[in-house]
């Protein structure tokens, strides 16, 4: 990573960087099989997998209609029928979580996407220009990092109004700096390298190199940082969903579930748990897979500070 | 190092001069007049001119933001219309929330993640490894204002310790405001301290694999000597970073959680305004967020530049 020319970014970025840098899974050839050992590691990849399956479940088949109000039924405690409870409006708890899981997904993807790229074009052109371009992307990055998540969310919402898409844009403008930085490092490292040079000379412009080398080569970290950004994504989006700046009632979404049920904590003390339990196990879930696919596909980070 | 802080203070002017343009822009083409949203739709056409010419509202947008600008630098600000005092005294009112707020929480995470992350550290692949990593996996994992409503629930409502919500006020005594503060400053550290130890742990270990700790140790110093003399001060230069940083995002987390708690703080503050579309106060409180970030980052950078000659041999 290139913390050394510029101070690093958001605190999860540096942690990202520090994470499972000095684990000693040694084994070269076979790291895949390795890393499938790692109870962590397949931990996360569990829970991730359960987080897109519920969420695919529930586009063909949720327990009862995600909407379907039914007041005699409201505020039960877990049962057969309703296994997680109903909330106020006698709406079934689980079938508005699986929904939720849903919302989070989309969110967090099209979030991410936008970071990627924006983030990785500025990143590549950096590197690859290097000079006064290079400047001026990292500078307006700096700009950029200036503004956390929710102030940008705040300040859109002045603009367009509460909203999911509000919230896309929020966490995909925080987003591009990111990868923006992280792909510049790391494209700088491959630009270091003799067979960029070979490229250079036998002809091929900045853009092919960067495409048929750096990008490749880069591609790694960018995993990595696509995961984690994911789950920094989801519990964005659950912020300001919870402060009434992301998606909007009816839609079901975790944060706003909290919302609605930090008012009956005091009569229903379960409506709070569990979306806060589901966010927990999907960000724990995602940031596992980081780990594990860091110590997999980057071996520059794992033998970083290996003894 | 005298060219390294000249030239990081004018990127610290430049990010901010175009961070301020940036907000002037955006709330400048929001829709809606804001003489019109203070004096209703039943207004008086000469009285909404007169309010605008007041307001300063019928300058041309570059004198505007000039003024603005200077108004800020010097501490002379507009008039929120919502609460029809300047936005100056408002801030200051809320500041004696956020900033005391923000300190507990950064001084609860650091006391708490420091000596997991030495622990971790030293024990490394052991069960206290183990357990300092599995506290902060989860404790990433844990959304501040969720953390927060869960501390309601038991501390609160089910023990009854702590006030579930609102402040008291500083006038009311020291420990009766502090009371109040620690759930919220608890459930903003949580995240923080999860991360810290994290990087704490990775930094000593960093370390312990020093030659001059190995030198240390050839001395015959105990290895609590080496551990707190030599290995903790080498691995302060990565955790000031994140320390000065995290500062920065406890100020923004604090505006979800000071909502969580109903305090009345900056984070809510700004909150109301933009529901009110109070554009004065949003304004002034996004962008003093946004200095407080560029500035503690410059330091952040500065202090760095001072422990650690590297950076600065490569600008």
């Amino acid at each position: 990573m290139d913390l050394s020319t510029r101070g690093p970014g958001h605190p999860y970025e540096i942690a990202a960087m520090s994470i499972g840098a000095d684990e000693t899974t040694a084994a070269r050839p076979g790291r895949w099989v390795t890393v499938w050992r790692q109870p962590n590691f397949l931990l996360g990849a569990i829970l991730t997998a359960l987080l897109v399956v519920i969420a695919a479940v529930s586009l063909v088949w949720t327990p009862y209609a995600v909407d379907a109000i039914a007041v005699v039924d409201r505020l039960q405690s877990p049962s057969a029928a309703h296994w997680l409870g109903t909330d106020l409006f006698g709406r079934d708890v689980l079938s508005r979580l699986m929904v939720g899981a849903r919302n989070s997904i989309v969110v967090g993807v099209v979030a991410v996407g936008i970071g990627l790229v924006f983030g990785v074009f500025l990143g590549a052109v950096a590197a690859a220009r290097g000079g006064w371009i290079d400047e001026i992307i990292m500078r307006g990055s700096d700009v950029v990092f200036a503004f956390p998540a929710i102030i940008s969310a705040l300040l859109i919402t002045a603009l367009i109004g509460p909203g999911a898409v509000n919230a896309i844009i929020a966490i995909g403008i925080f987003n591009v700096p990111v990868f923006a930085r992280v792909t510049r490092g790391a494209a700088r490292q491959v630009w270091a390298f003799e067979y960029t040079r070979a490229g250079l000379a036998i002809g091929k412009g900045p853009f092919a190199v960067t495409r048929d080398h750096v990008l490749p080569n880069v591609a790694s970290v960018l995993i990595v940082q696509a995961t984690i950004a994911f789950a920094i994504a989801i519990l964005a989006e659950a912020t300001l969903a919870y402060l009434g700046l992301g998606t909007q009632p009816p839609a079901p979404s975790w944060g706003r579930m909290l919302f609605e049920a930090q008012t009956l904590m005091t009569i229903e003390p379960r409506l709070a748990i569990f979306p806060g339990v589901a966010i927990v196990l999907a960000v724990l879930g995602l940031n596992l897979l980081g780990d594990g696919l860091r110590d997999a596909l980057d071996p520059r980070l794992r033998d970083w500070r290996a003894e | 190092m005298l060219t390294f802080v000249i030239r990081r203070a004018l990127i610290l002017l430049a990010t901010l001069i175009v961070a301020s343009a940036a907000i002037f822009v955006i709330l400048e083409v929001l829709p809606g007049d804001p003489a019109l949203l203070i004096l209703g739709l039943e207004a008086q056409e000469d009285t909404l001119a007169a309010l605008r010419a007041q307001m300063g509202l019928d300058r041309p947008p570059l004198e505007r933001y000039i003024s603005w600008i200077g108004g800020m630098v010097v501490g002379q600000t507009g008039t929120s219309h919502t609460y029809a005092v300047p936005v100056s005294e408002l801030i200051a009112a809320r500041l004696e929330v956020t900033i005391p707020l923000a300190l507990l929480a950064f001084f609860a995470s650091s006391v708490i993640a420091v000596p997991l992350g030495m622990l971790a550290a030293t024990r490394r692949n052991r069960p206290g490894d183990y357990g300092v990593m599995t506290f902060s996996q989860i404790g990433m994992a844990i959304p501040n204002f969720w953390f927060g409503i869960m501390l309601i629930l038991l501390f609160a409502v089910a023990l009854g310790w702590f006030p579930a919500a609102g402040f008291p006020g500083w006038q009311s005594g020291l420990a009766t405001g502090l009371w109040a503060l620690v759930l919220p400053a608890t459930a903003l550290a949580l995240p923080e301290a999860a991360i810290l130890a994290r990087v704490t742990r990775s930094a000593v270990l960093e370390t312990l694999g020093a030659d001059y700790v190995r030198t240390a140790r050839a001395k015959g110093l105990s290895e609590r000597r080496v551990l707190w003399r030599h290995v903790l001060r080498n691995a302060l230069i990565p955790m000031t970073t994140i320390l000065g940083l995290q500062f920065a995002f406890l100020l923004a987390g604090s505006i979800v959680v000071e909502n969580v708690f109903a305090l009345p703080g900056l984070g809510r503050l700004i909150f109301q305004a933009v529901s009110q579309r109070d554009i004065i106060v949003v304004r002034d409180v996004v962008m003093l967020l946004v200095a407080l970030v560029v500035v503690v980052n410059f330091m952040v950078d500065i202090v760095y530049g001072l422990i650690d000659p590297r950076p600065r041999a490569s600008l």
